[in-house]
């Protein structure tokens, strides 16, 4: 996946099977999202913002780093936004607002910074 | 050791150049020259694999080049390409180090041997102080530089560039070509390189390819090779000439008829007077007191 950033044909000179490792990454993102999805209903901004969260937070773009700080992450990100969601916590009522409100009141704004700024940083 | 047989190479239904016999042997550098579209990438990137051959084969010490696994191949065959890459935010030590893939395992981990060949890539291309520096805040010559040493870090054999001096400054030009005979004669790679400056290619090249019009007009040592109806075929030249002596093109400039003027010179010693006064549109004469 490291090689992959320097984009497609640098990764098939390091010796990359781009074609199957395109295929695992689709099937792994479809399996873990239709599980996650089953369980939870509909979620937003979480896969969004929590990788981009993790590059700046780590300093690099290497995976090995990444990909465990995105999911710590991603599972802070969601309890937070379930949390926001109970009864008393957000609105006085007694019932449980949908999970997408936080996620969507917290992740777009911040979706929207990250984008700017690595934007203007040129990554 | 990297030898074409019979190849042409194209996209789709369109072959772009056909009838290509090229060999190249450890050591020996071979420029690809030719003007623009004449399919010297195209050419390059069949031989890298990205596209397979419209007909004929590559052969990579005596295997057909398009049916070795991507991982054989990488620790055989590095490139580099002209495109500017982003790969976020990544030092140059993690960008050398993505050459190692081809000897590392699932999650990339480097041993002490990977990183001592990192490192010693980096210093044969000088770029040794750019390991611990961010990459998107490098210049184009020192990512070039960067990417080299991340092709270098792959071990290979064979070395394929394609116009790797494209974005580069004069210093950082004739820095890379000297790099590039040095990493020849010193590593005894086998390099592939297109380069649009016919001058440097002349200085480093053991060998010469020039392509238009779909095929290889001429192919050999460049001393054979680069002759003045040739390169100025070539280049469809009528306002300049290829001399064999500088390597390098002299321009035609119309004189004007009022303007006349005799030069005594000889043995390269009016060049620079020649230059001035055929730029200043005189009509000049040349010739020496005997």
């Amino acid at each position: 996946m490291d090689a992959n950033l320097l984009g497609e044909k640098y990764a098939i000179s390091v010796g990359v099977d781009i074609k199957s490792l395109r295929m695992w990454l689709i099937i792994l993102s479809c399996v873990l999202t239709a599980t996650v999805v089953a369980f939870t209903g509909p979620i937003a901004f979480v896969g969004i913002t929590c990788p981009i969260l993790a590059r700046m937070i780590c300093g690099t773009s290497k995976h090995i780093y990444v990909i465990p700080v995105t999911m710590l992450l991603g599972a802070v990100f969601l309890v937070v936004a379930d949390i926001l969601t109970r009864p008393g916590v957000l609105i006085s009522s007694t019932n449980v607002l949908p999970l997408l409100c936080p996620l969507s009141i917290i992740g777009a704004p911040i979706a929207i910074i990250i984008y700017l700024k690595i934007r203007k940083m040129g990554i | 050791m990297l030898k074409t047989e019979n190849l042409s190479v194209g996209y789709g239904n369109y072959v772009v150049v056909e009838g290509i016999n090229l060999e190249i042997n450890r050591g020996e550098i071979l420029c690809i020259i030719g003007p623009n579209g004449a399919g010297k990438s195209t050419l390059l990137k069949t031989i890298a694999t990205y596209l397979k051959p419209k007909k004929g084969v590559v052969y990579l010490n005596g295997k057909k080049i398009h049916d070795l696994k991507p991982k054989d191949l990488a620790k055989e065959m590095a490139v580099v390409l002209t495109e500017r890459v982003n790969p976020g935010n990544m030092t140059g030590f993690d960008v050398v180090a993505i050459g190692r893939h081809p000897y590392t395992d699932l999650f990339g981990r480097l041993t002490e041997r990977d990183k001592k060949i990192i490192i010693e890539s980096a210093r044969a291309v000088n770029a040794e102080y750019l390991l611990e520096k961010n990459f998107f805040e490098m210049s184009d010559g020192e990512r070039q530089k960067i990417m080299i040493a991340r092709a270098l870090a792959q071990e290979p054999k064979v070395l394929i560039l394609d116009e790797p001096t494209s974005f580069l400054d004069a210093k950082h030009k004739i820095e890379l070509t000297l790099l590039l005979r040095k990493l020849a004669d010193e590593k005894n790679l086998a390099i592939v390189v297109t380069l649009h400056d016919i001058e440097l290619a002349l200085r480093i090249a053991d060998k010469m390819a020039l392509i238009k019009n779909h095929k290889v007009i001429a192919y050999g040592y460049p001393e054979n090779v680069m002759k003045r109806e040739i390169v100025n075929e070539l280049y469809d030249l009528k306002n300049a000439n290829y001399s064999e002596v500088i390597g390098y093109f002299e321009l035609k400039n119309n004189p004007i008829k009022n303007k006349k003027i005799f030069v005594i010179c000889g043995g390269g010693t009016g060049a620079n007077v020649l230059r001035y006064l055929v730029k200043n549109r005189y009509d000049v004469v040349v010739g020496h007191l005997a």
